[in-house]
This record gives structure tokens, C-alpha cells and sequence, in this order.
């Protein structure tokens, strides 16, 4: 049975560095979720801390609404697949994925390696653990490979050795510590299908931590983005791409990043990047960021008034699309990346052009703290844009 | 003509015509001399002395003797007939039988007793070790005080707790079993760095793992992490000491002298050599003396070769 997940003000410090600071997740059962940030953002930690290898400093996690604070990982009946993949180097495969059924099935003293021997329900138990691991490497296609060591196995297959051990005992949870990140591009992307697979066919409920946007994305019902051991947004993939509630979430989510523009916002709320009018709106004034996703991003030929004049440094070929690179020509600096159809009129811009650079899609405006702010793109596409003087009369 | 063979081809218009060998041999030259040093330094210093060792050991030479005969196997005869000898061999194997085990599972429990400090692991560690860095000779009159019948500390306690008092340095059937304490005693914090840099090799996702898997007891993290990914360190640690135990020589000396039955082996060979000047004789006895070393190391290549690893 798929088990729900309740994390409740989960802090935990290391030494006087706050590495969790009152993390508050829900995650219903059979759900896929993701916990994502950049390095040292406390996602590790949090994940060791639902699996039960370390203790929070305050908090309390709940499995089914039950407290398991105070008990054992193997009591929480959860699974973990590590990064490393843990897997015991002195055993065989088979002997890996047993070892979870031989430590539940059978007593301490049936387990020691020669006194075991004179056990008499011990050979029927170790019969019935050969029949579940069979029955999971076959799941995982790995029959092959029982009789090996991890020695003797590449990166994927140790990898799925490492999930097999996960899956025989049928935890209610499964929790993944960046478990692709020691593989290489293309077997990353095959294990990513394959991991999502699993989930909907096991329907059991995964969490898993990386680091790598795109994983996040592409497998998760949810994210949880962390910040700093705070959780900066939860929300499904389409909610932290379209409305990231912080900065460093927008910074964070999407590839190719976010460009951000300097700007202010005077009392009526127009936004202004060094004087020069933004077709974007906000609520109040202030400083803040604009915040623009490279595909919202249109550049043309440079016309009178324009509001953002930008040189072309470099362009990215990407096959379906380029990504061109600008400085921008304004008096704060600055660079800025365009995501332009390899169809467009304009898609072979020549390095050192000077181009108009202009919005297509929603602007994120972040206030000085970083928080989202309520934005309005007033006009979208090329046009004149108003100078301030016009804007003010 | 491919590209490399036309380079080949150049030099050689302008070298005079005549004997160019081949490239293959011009490798194999180039890399002879490159391996002759080590070569001539192996030779000089381990296998001719090797050599010169067995040769004598077939011969009655004595230390400044001017005419040598040839013997043949009478040294060795004469050597598996001598019961001074016989009962070196059989000390020394008891000696190695005591402090093996026993050097092994001290050193290991100590290096798992002091792993898990923080603070205190340095004292610990240099404490242990102290007894490695310690004149074995110097220490041996400290022991000699200790187990002084009249006057040792260790006498006292037996009689405070009202056991019998014992006889340790002069009583023949507890004498191996004393020096092998001592022997003990110096090799225990020696194997215990040896442990300790092998337990620091263990990754802690290992013992995630385990605890995970419900082997978080401490006889089941034993069992499956901590024991099997230590077994190359354990080979070694044994190889190294049967070695040292083999050589017992210092504590014999110092604190026995060979009597009351005391002989081992390589204080034999002294005696042999150094005392009485048999050179041919004691040459014989480093022979036996190096085979029974040759087993051990041999032991140890073989298996440190095919890795009791695992990566």
C-alpha cells in the first residue's frame, strides 16, 4: 500500500549552520514528487530525515498520519535507492536484493553465517526469498545478472540491481537520492522513462531529490522546490515554470535560465530599466527584477523609441530553434538570451548586430526580497515602445 | 603509402646506408636499458646475496676460516636431526599460532573501539601506537620489572586477588606463552592504524544501506559491511603479522637468552652464526628460516592479486 507523506516544521541544524528550517511538505500516496535545489539547499538532509538515517532537530514526519520519529528506517518500511547505489561490494547480485527479505524473514542467528546452518526453517525461507528476488529481477530484467558482482556490472545495470533491492520487500515509499546522476546523458534519459514507468505501474510513492531541473520536470506530479532549507515553492512542474514564486526559482527552473532585467517601478506601477519604458506593469513601486524566459523573448530590427536595443554577441544552434546571445545596450549593462525560431526572418542573425529586443509572453517581476510580485505585460510584440516622457503625460 | 610510413622513410635518406634495425627491435633495445638499472640493483642487493646464502649452506664455512669444503646436505641433515632446532621451529610456530589470532582480533577491536571517537581518536591512536615506536629491547626490562616474581606488579595482583603466583620468565611451559604477550602487546597498535585506515575506506552509504535494509543492528553491521569490507585489509594485517611473529628475536634475547628451552628460530640462526661461527650451518637454517616466510608471502601475492576487492 502506497503510503502518504506529512513533513510538519521539519528543522534540523548542523552545528550552528541551519541546514532545514521549518520545511512543511504534504505529499498524498502514489504521488511522484520531487525535491529539487542547488547544492547544500538542505534536500539531502530531508530526504535522510524521511528515511529515518538522521534525526531533525524539530518536527515531525508522519507516514499514513502515523508519527515515526522515533523509529527505525526499517520500521518506516520505506526504501532508499543512493546515489552511489550502496550496493554491498562483496556480494552478488542476488545476494544484494535478498538482503532486505533475509533481514526481515529470518532471525538474527539464522543469518550468521555458520550457526545459521543448523536452523531447520531456514532452507524453506531462503527458497521463498530466491522466488521474490526472481520475481523482481525479472521486473527489472536483470536475471542475467544475479550471479555477478557489482564489480562486474556497468552503471545502469548496478543502477537497477540498486532499484530491485528497493522494490522486493514492497515498500510503502520510495525515496531516491539523485539516483541518475552517475550516468551518462543518453542513460539518464532512459532511466528517467523507465523510473516513471515504475511509478505508475507500482503506484507506490515516490520522492525523489536532484539537482537536475529537467529530471524534476519531466517525471514529477510535483516539485518541491528548496531554498536555502526552506522550501521556496511547491507546485506541478507547469506552476514553478509559469508562476515561480522567488527568484531563485525562476533562476532555477527552465533551460535555456530566465534573463533578469534590472528595473523600478514609479508610484503608478510602469516599470522603467534604466529609463527606458518595459512593456510590464506591477503593483507598487520599488525597485525590482523582471524576470523573462528566453522563448518570451523577440528581437527585430531596431526602430525608433525601441525600449531595449541589444548587440548580438553569440548564437546557439539548436536545431529547431537558436538561442541568440545579446549585451544589451544600456547604460546598467547586462546580457540577455533570445529563443528564436530557426524559421524566423531573423534567424540567422549575424554576430554584432545591433537588434530591438522585445516581450512575447508574460514578464515574473520579483520585488528586493526576492518574492513575486503581480505583473502585467501592458503590450505584447514589436511596436513603439512609450518613452518615459510619453508615459507620463 | 600511409602517412607514418612516409616519416619512417625520411630519416633514412639521410642516414648512410647499411644496418637500420628494425623499429620493433629498436623498441626493445631502448626499453632493455631503460630497465637495466632496476635490474642490476635487484640482482646486487636481493638475489645475489640470495644466492651466496643457499651456496654457504651447502658448505662447512665458519666465520674466517681459510679453506671451505663442500658438504652437500649435511647441514640440512644435520639440522632436521638437532633437537635445539627442532624445538626452535615448534616454539616459533606456537608463538605465531598465539600472536596471529590474537594480534589480528586486539588490533581489529581496538581500531573499531577507537573509529568512533571524535576528540579522543588522536590520544587513542598514539597511544596504541606507542608500544610500535618503543624500542622492543628497552621495553623488554620494563616487562622484566612487571613480571618479576618478587618484586613485578603483575605478581602483586595475582596474590591481592588471591591467585597463584607465576613464575612467567623462568617457568618453561609459560615462557612461549609470555613472550607472545610482549609480542602481542608491540604489534596490537600497529595492526590497529592498519584497521583504522582500512575502516575509514568503508562508505558510509554502505551502512545507510544496511540500516535501511535492516542489518542496522550492530552484529548485522558487522556482518555485512564492516567485516567483509575490511577482508583485504585482515589479509594483510595477517600477512604482516606471521611475518613479525616469525622474527621474533629481541624479547628471546633480552629476556631469556634461549634458555630453559626458549629457542626460536632466527635466535637459533644467531646463536648458530654469531656464537659459534658455523656460518655454513646457520646459512642452512636461514634457508629452512626463508622458506617458511616463502609460504606466507606467497600466500599473500596470490591472493592480494586476485583482490579479495571487489570495485
Amino acid at each position: 500500500m502506497p503510503a502518504s507523506l506529512k513533513l510538519d516544521r521539519i528543522s534540523k541544524s548542523f552545528g550552528t549552520t541551519k541546514v532545514l528550517d521549518e520545511v512543511d511538505v504534504e505529499i498524498r500516496a502514489g504521488e511522484f514528487v520531487s525535491i529539487v535545489g542547488a547544492s547544500g539547499c538542505g534536500k539531502s538532509t530531508l530526504l535522510r530525515i524521511i528515511a529515518g538515517l538522521e534525526t531533525q532537530g524539530a518536527g515531525h514526519v508522519r507516514l499514513d498520519e502515523v508519527v515515526v520519529d522515533a523509529m527505525a528506517p526499517r520500521e518506516r518500511n520505506v526504501a532508499v535507492v543512493f546515489q552511489n547505489y550502496a550496493l554491498y561490494p562483496h556480494m552478488t547480485a542476488f545476494e544484494n536484493i535478498a538482503t532486505p527479505l533475509a533481514t526481515s524473514r529470518l532471525s538474527l542467528y539464522e543469518r550468521l553465517p555458520v550457526l545459521g546452518r543448523l536452523s531447520r526453517r531456514r532452507a524453506k525461507i531462503r527458497a521463498g526469498i530466491a522466488a521474490d528476488v526472481a520475481a523482481v529481477a525479472a521486473q527489472l530484467r536483470i536475471e542475467a545478472l544475479l550471479d555477478r558482482k557489482p564489480g562486474q556490472l556497468s552503471g545502469g545495470q548496478r543502477q537497477r540491481v540498486a532499484l530491485a533491492r528497493a522494490l522486493v520487500r514492497r515498500p510503502s515509499l520510495f525515496l531516491m537520492d539523485e539516483p541518475l546522476s552517475n550516468l551518462d546523458a543518453q542513460l539518464r534519459v532512459h532511466m528517467r522513462e523507465e523510473i516513471t514507468e515504475l511509478h505508475s505501474r507500482l503506484g507506490a510513492t515516490f520522492v525523489y531529490v536532484t539537482h537536475d531541473q529537467v529530471e524534476a520536470m519531466t517525471m514529477s506530479d510535483r516539485i518541491v522546490m528548496m531554498d536555502k532549507g526552506r522550501v521556496a515553492q511547491i507546485g506541478s512542474p507547469s506552476d514553478l515554470y509559469d508562476r515561480p514564486a522567488t527568484i531563485a526559482v525562476a533562476r532555477f527552473i527552465g533551460s535555456p535560465a530566465m534573463n533578469f532585467l534590472p528595473a523600478a517601478a514609479d508610484s503608478s506601477g510602469a516599470l522603467f530599466h534604466a529609463d527606458r519604458r518595459l512593456p510590464v506593469d506591477t503593483d507598487r513601486a520599488g525597485p525590482v527584477v523582471v524576470g523573462l524566459r528566453p522563448e518570451n523573448v523577440a528581437i527585430g530590427p531596431v526602430y525608433e523609441g525601441a525600449a531595449l536595443v541589444g548587440r548580438i554577441r553569440r548564437v546557439e544552434h539548436h536545431g529547431h530553434d537558436r538561442l541568440v546571445h545579446l549585451d544589451l545596450q544600456s547604460p546598467l549593462g547586462g546580457m540577455l538570451s533570445a529563443r528564436v525560431s530557426a524559421t524566423d526572418a531573423l534567424s540567422d542573425p549575424a554576430e554584432g548586430c545591433f537588434v530591438a529586443v522585445d516581450f512575447t509572453g508574460p514578464a515574473h517581476v520579483f520585488d528586493g526580497d526576492g518574492l513575486r510580485r503581480t505583473s502585467k505585460v501592458v503590450r505584447l510584440g514589436f511596436g513603439r515602445i512609450d518613452t518615459a516622457a510619453e508615459a507620463a503625460e | 603509402m600511409t602517412a607514418a610510413a612516409a616519416l619512417d622513410k625520411t630519416p633514412a635518406l639521410e642516414r648512410p646506408a647499411g644496418f637500420r634495425p628494425s623499429r620493433a627491435v629498436r623498441e626493445a633495445l631502448a626499453g632493455s636499458l631503460f630497465a637495466t638499472p632496476a635490474v642490476v640493483l635487484l640482482l646486487a642487493t636481493i638475489l645475489a646475496p640470495l644466492i651466496a646464502l643457499v651456496v654457504l649452506s651447502f658448505t662447512d664455512y665458519e666465520l674466517g676460516a681459510v679453506d671451505v669444503r663442500w658438504l652437500g646436505g649435511d647441514n640440512y641433515r644435520q639440522a632436521l636431526g638437532d633437537p635445539v632446532f627442532r624445538r626452535a621451529v615448534s616454539n616459533t610456530l606456537l608463538y605465531v599460532a598465539l600472536v596471529l589470532p590474537g594480534g589480528i582480533l586486539l588490533g581489529l577491536l581496538a581500531a573499531l573501539a577507537v573509529h568512533g571517537r571524535k576528540k579522543s581518536r588522536g590520544f587513542y591512536e598514539t597511544a596504541y601506537f606507542l608500544p610500535v615506536t618503543a624500542t622492543l629491547i628497552a621495553m623488554a626490562a620494563v616487562w622484566q620489572f612487571l613480571l618479576h616474581p618478587r618484586i613485578g606488579p603483575v605478581n602483586a595482583v595475582l596474590k591481592a586477588v588471591g591467585l597463584p603466583e607465576q613464575a612467567f620468565l623462568s617457568e618453561p611451559s609459560l615462557l612461549i606463552p609470555t613472550l607472545a604477550f610482549i609480542g602481542l602487546w608491540n604489534v596490537v597498535g600497529f595492526n590497529m592504524v592498519l584497521f583504522l585506515a582500512g575502516l575509514s575506506g568503508i562508505p558510509k552509504d554502505l551502512y545507510d544501506a544496511a540500516e535501511v535494509d535492516g542489518a542496522g543492528g550492530s552484529v548485522d553491521r558487522f556482518l555485512t559491511v564492516t567485516w567483509p569490507m575490511l577482508a583485504p585489509t585482515t589479509l594483510f594485517v595477517a600477512v604482516t603479522t606471521s611475518i613479525t611473529a616469525f622474527k621474533v628475536f629481541d624479547t628471546v634475547a633480552v629476556l631469556t637468552g634461549g634458555k630453559n628451552g626458549t629457542e626460536v628460530l632466527l635466535y637459533a640462526i644467531y646463536l648458530e652464526g654469531f656464537q659459534y661461527f658455523k656460518m655454513g650451518y646457520a646459512a642452512a637454517l636461514t634457508v629452512i628460516f626463508l622458506l617458511f616466510l616463502l609460504v606466507f608471502s606467497v600466500f599473500q601475492a596470490v591472493k592480494l592479486d586476485r583482490r579479495v576487492h571487489y570495485t
